[in-house]
């Protein structure tokens, strides 16, 4: 177990990520698909708080002297694949967004047209 | 002739789309003509549309690429069998038009690119861009195994088959510069080269005006030609 202290601000920060994230589902200000990256980490934060052994094994499986230099890598990746996805979805937008100019356009073309026919 | 259609993407062009667009309907009496307009902030589109062109508006400007591909889904929705694409800036010569369409009426080949080098070049290549360029031929030959003198060329004609490739996701709105034929070479459509003239375009309007533009312009294109070329195709392709 991690000191006391240490665990209740684990807890806390967890909790506190895990009530925030599912508020803004709720309030339809984050979509589900975006939430489960937060939502897992959050979860992932309690595991380690309440069994730091995890935290110990995989310090010592990738060469780190600092339980606390493994923690700063896996927040470091999270942000990283925070960022992937985040630019997967930009370009996922870009895509409708093109797409969606573009059937506008082409749309407005038939309008006028109809409209000019029915002037004649 | 009324089965061609001759696109004209155009961003802020109210200088010269009329004259552009009175120039092809001379050459091309019976073809449509349609400006693309990518979001101008001026009377592009109102010009256009008074000197006789269909004019489809894009509410934002998402680029030439993008700009162009909304002319080849016209061209295609609407049935027509033929299409020419050329600037709006006034670079490219109306007179050539007849030169680049008649071997893909003829069927000598599905797209033609009109080739600055072949023909007569109106300008001085900036050294920079005449470095790209060189690059490009290269890289187009390692790909293809094709020697092409003007891989960057927008003067192009093509037939309804290559419209319905250009018409997919498939077609790199970015930058369609050199991994078009990559992409053509690789579906195994026929395309030649066809001399023309060009004058220099509107550096203003150029997207690759700066440095970083240039930079970024470089790394894409070797990019998507390599991914064109490696990439499995779409189902709907093979």
């Amino acid at each position: 177990m991690i000191p006391e202290r240490q665990l209740i601000v684990a807890v806390a920060i967890a909790l506190g990520i895990i009530v925030f994230v599912s508020n803004l589902v709720y309030h339809r200000r984050l979509k589900e698909e975006y939430s489960w990256l937060w939502l897992l980490i959050s979860v992932f934060l309690l595991v380690l708080a309440f069994n730091n052994s995890i935290l110990k094994w995989f310090t010592q499986l990738i060469g780190a002297t600092e339980d606390v230099s493994t923690l700063f890598l896996g927040a470091i990746l999270f942000l990283f694949m925070l960022c992937v996805q985040f630019s997967i979805v930009i370009s996922a937008q870009s895509t409708n967004l093109k797409k969606l100019t573009q059937e506008v356009a082409l749309l407005r073309n038939e309008l006028e047209k109809i409209s000019n026919k029915q002037r004649i | 002739m009324e089965d061609v259609v001759v696109i004209i993407p155009a961003l802020n062009e109210e200088a010269k789309i009329a004259q552009v667009v009175s120039d092809v309907t001379r050459q091309l009496p019976l073809a449509t003509v349609v400006v693309i307009d990518d979001g101008s902030t001026d009377n592009t589109a109102q010009l256009a549309r008074q000197t006789g062109a269909t004019v489809l508006s894009h509410a934002n400007a998402l680029g030439y690429g993008t700009a162009i591909q909304t002319g080849y889904k016209y061209a295609y929705k609407n049935g027509y069998n033929y299409l020419v694409q050329i600037d709006g800036d006034g670079q490219h010569e109306s007179t050539d038009i007849h030169n680049l369409l008649n071997p893909v009426l003829a069927g000598e080949a599905d797209l033609t690119l009109g080739s600055r080098f072949l023909g007569d070049c109106r300008y001085q290549v900036p050294i920079f861009r005449r470095i790209g360029m060189t690059f490009f031929r290269m890289l187009t030959y390692l790909f293809t195994r094709r020697h092409i003198s003007d891989p960057t060329t927008g003067y192009q004609a093509m037939n309804r088959r290559v419209i319905g490739v250009f018409v997919q996701d498939i077609f790199p709105c970015d930058y369609p510069d050199a991994d078009v034929i990559v992409l053509l070479d690789k579906l195994n459509f026929s395309f030649k080269e066809v001399p023309v003239t060009m004058h220099a375009g509107d550096p203003g309007n150029s997207m690759h005006g700066n440095p970083f533009g240039a930079m970024y312009y470089l790394f894409k294109m070797v990019v998507s030609m390599f991914l064109t070329r490696y990439r499995a195709l779409p189902k709907n392709l093979v």
